[in-house]
This record gives structure tokens, C-alpha cells and sequence, in this order.
């Protein structure tokens, strides 16, 4: 079926066409919350709270294209994200010095695969998960970010860098094929 | 706006791609949509603004009540007063009735106290008072001029049968003419004027009201307190 047309029987309180917006959805908003969050819990009371909102604001939500529409679920899930982030407390700033000395090599890491990208990703702490996410995927500027989530521009920027590093090192000490294959 | 950082398109691409990751992908997402749509079909909670608006509307009614009551209560109150008047009007004669003091009647109304009446000493009838000249005087001890009738908070519609009771409590003046002959005063007529003093003394409260103080005169010490332990 048509998307717009989904999205106009949705908006009038069709359950079916909820359901099948629902479904087209709600496997890449999952993938979405799971690089912020943690634990698949968290990520699931996620998806329902912004899917619930998506479906009690669709009355204002001017269609423009399939595009549109995925961009605008996928904020209302980041929005809730750092919500719940917020909410639990977990947002702190973590610094490591060990990873000073270590080499930032941003080609080691652009030659990752999704998955290998994705599994590094979720296992970064939450500081430098959110920034490295908002910035590298979302693409936001550093002022935006630093503005977001209540932090220095300075920080946002520091703790990308860290975020990288980290990155590179649990890649290292994984002793992966990843960085090897890219020497080759 | 978005940053133009060439690597993280690349990274961005990559992820927005990956939609087939196995570990990831819902495993209920058939229970997730039923929690979703229970959720979607309930009615939204009622708003702050619902329990305001109640609390208002009872604060209003309550207002309202108190302000009618206060209305009904002064509409009560005059009528009393118009009562009282017309009970004047009607009885002009009866000489208790000029002795009740207008000016607490109409006071009633501003107060929203039941008036008080008092007796005034002065607008007793002048026969009481004044002894008839050269004719034989039957004596009776002078009585003090009864200050109060009564003194009590009345409900407004009783106004009328109150007046009534202090008409007919008025002593009947007879002239001493009418009396006949002079006779001697027996036991019995004597313990009858102490028990009608007495009455009358009740009735004035001057039982209650004149009660001796407690004196050291009297060589007793009847209310004697000792306050401080004498060692």
C-alpha cells in the first residue's frame, strides 16, 4: 500500500494501517535506540513510547515523502532516547587517560563494516556512544550537540576524539582483523 | 545543520543501511504492537486542568451557599424586627411593652444579635412609686427597682410571645381605697409577703447576682488557697 495513504488512514485511526507503519518501521528504529541505549529492554519501552507519540501526532505531521517521514520518527526516537538517559542518570562524562597515548587512525575505522561498526558502537561508554552517534551518524554539529545534552562545545568535541580512540583500541585488543585487513 | 565531515557520511551510509542484524531485530514485535495498540485505544487521562476546574467550581458553590444564608438570615432578622413593632402597635396599652427599648430592637438588624430588652426603672407607673397623699398607706417594702427581666439570646420569631409573658408578669397596682379596712397581719400572710419577696428577689437575680463575697470578716476562711508549700 501507499505510504501517504497509510500514513492518512493512520492519522485517522485506523489500527491496520497503524500496524503496517508499525511494521515497516519499527525494526530500523530499534537498530536507532540500541546505539544509544544499552540493554534491549531499554531500547523496546523506547520504541513504544515514540512510536505511541508518532501515532498521537501524526495529525501534524505534513507528509512529504518517505524520507520525511523516516527522519522525523527516527527524532522522536533519539529524542526519547536521551530522555531515558537523562531520566536514569546515566549520562556521564567518562575519561579515560589510558587512551591519550594511543593513535587516532580514521581510516582503520572507515574501512569497518556496519556490523563491526555497530558492535564497537554499542560497546562504548554512554558519553562517548551519545556524541559519537549524534555526530557521526545524525551528523549534528558540536554547538548543536554541546546545546542537546547541556555540555561544553570543548567537551563534545574531546569526547569524540575519545570516543574514536576507544574505538581503535577495543578493535586492537579484540586483536582484530579489521585495522590488519586494512593494511594489507 | 550537519556537520561535513566526509568519513562520517560513509559511517552514516553504513548504518543506515544495516537494517538485517539478526541479534537486533524484534524478536515480539507482534506482543510490542498489542501493548502499543492497548495503549493507543485508551482514553487520555484527564488533564490537571479537569481537577481545577472542579475544585473551582466547588469552591463557588460553597461561596454561593455561605453568601445566601448570610442574605436569608439579615431577611430574617428584620422581619423580626417589623414583628416587634407591629406587636407596639397592637398592644399600646400594656405598659411593659413601652418599656422595651427601641433602640436595641432596630440594632438587631445591624448586629445580627437577637436584641436584648431591658426594663427601665424610670418608666414604672408613677403609682408604684409615689405614695397617695393623706389617705392610709398600706406599706410594702420598697423592692429594688428590677434592672433585668431577663437577659438571653431569643430566637426572633419569640419576640412577641415574650412580650406577652412580661405583661402579665406586672404587678397589679391597686389603690389603697380599694383595699378596705386595715387587718392585721397574721403568720400566715406574713410567710406568704417572704415567700413573694423572695420570688421577686429570684426573679431579679438578686439571689444570684448579690451574693456576699467571701470575706475574712465573717472569721472563716472559706476560700483560702495556699499556693506555695510552707516548709
Amino acid at each position: 500500500m501507499d505510504i501517504a495513504q497509510l500514513v492518512k488512514e493512520a492519522r485517522q485511526g485506523s489500527a491496520s494501517a497503524q500496524k503496517c507503519l508499525f511494521d515497516m518501521l519499527s525494526d530500523k528504529m530499534m537498530l536507532v535506540c540500541r546505539r544509544y541505549l544499552k540493554s534491549n529492554e531499554d531500547a523496546e519501552e523506547v520504541l513504544l513510547d515514540g512510536f505511541y507519540k508518532f501515532f498521537k501526532n501524526l495529525s501534524s505531521f505534513s507528509f512529504q515523502g518517505e524520507g520525511a517521514l523516516y527522519s522525523w520518527v527516527k527524532k522522536i526516537m533519539i529524542n526519547e532516547c536521551l530522555m531515558l538517559l537523562r531520566k536514569k542518570n546515566v549520562f556521564i562524562i567518562v575519561t579515560e587517560s589510558a587512551i591519550d597515548d594511543f593513535p587516532l587512525e580514521e581510516e582503520a575505522l572507515n574501512n569497518l563494516s556496519a556490523k563491526e561498526i555497530f558492535d564497537l558502537v554499542v560497546q562504548l561508554p554512554v558519553g562517548y556512544r551519545t556524541v559519537f552517534n549524534l555526530y557521526v551518524i545524525e551528523g549534528m554539529e558540536h554547538k548543536e550537540i554541546a546545546a542537546l545534552l547541556g555540555i561544553a562545545e570543548g567537551t563534545s568535541k574531546s569526547q569524540l576524539s575519545k570516543a574514536k580512540l576507544l574505538l581503535q583500541k577495543n578493535l586492537l585488543q579484540k586483536g582484530n582483523s579489521y585495522v590488519k585487513r586494512r593494511s594489507k | 545543520m550537519l556537520n561535513e565531515d566526509p568519513n562520517n557520511f560513509s559511517w552514516k551510509n553504513k548504518l543506515e543501511n544495516f537494517d538485517q542484524l539478526s541479534e537486533v531485530i524484534l524478536p515480539g514485535k507482534n506482543e510490542l504492537w498489542e501493548k502499543l495498540h492497548i495503549r493507543l485505544e485508551q482514553k487520555p487521562r484527564r488533564s490537571r486542568i479537569m481537577w481545577y476546574l472542579a475544585a473551582a467550581c466547588l469552591l463557588a458553590v460553597i461561596i454561593l451557599s455561605l453568601t445566601l444564608t448570610d442574605k436569608r438570615n439579615e431577611d430574617l432578622a428584620s422581619k423580626g424586627t417589623k414583628r416587634a413593632v407591629t406587636a407596639e402597635k397592637l398592644l399600646p396599652t400594656a405598659p411593659a411593652l413601652k418599656q422595651i427599648i427601641p433602640g436595641n430592637i432596630t440594632s438587631a438588624s445591624s448586629k445580627k444579635t437577637t436584641p436584648v430588652y431591658h426594663l427601665q426603672p424610670s418608666t414604672y407607673p408613677a403609682a408604684l412609686n409615689e405614695p397617695v397623699k393623706d389617705q392610709p398607706v398600706l406599706k410594702i417594702e420598697a423592692m429594688p427597682a428590677p434592672q433585668k427581666i431577663f437577659e438571653t439570646t431569643l430566637p426572633d420569631s419569640a419576640v412577641i410571645a415574650t412580650q406577652v409573658i412580661v405583661a402579665k408578669k406586672k404587678l397589679k397596682v391597686v389603690h389603697i381605697n380599694e383595699l378596705g379596712e386595715l387587718i392585721e397581719e397574721t403568720d400566715k400572710m406574713k410567710l406568704v409577703a417572704d415567700h413573694r419577696n423572695f420570688q421577686f428577689k429570684f426573679i431579679n437575680q438578686e439571689t444570684l447576682n448579690n451574693s456576699p463575697l467571701p470575706s475574712n470578716n465573717t472569721g472563716f476562711n472559706i476560700f483560702k488557697t495556699k499556693n506555695i508549700p510552707s516548709n
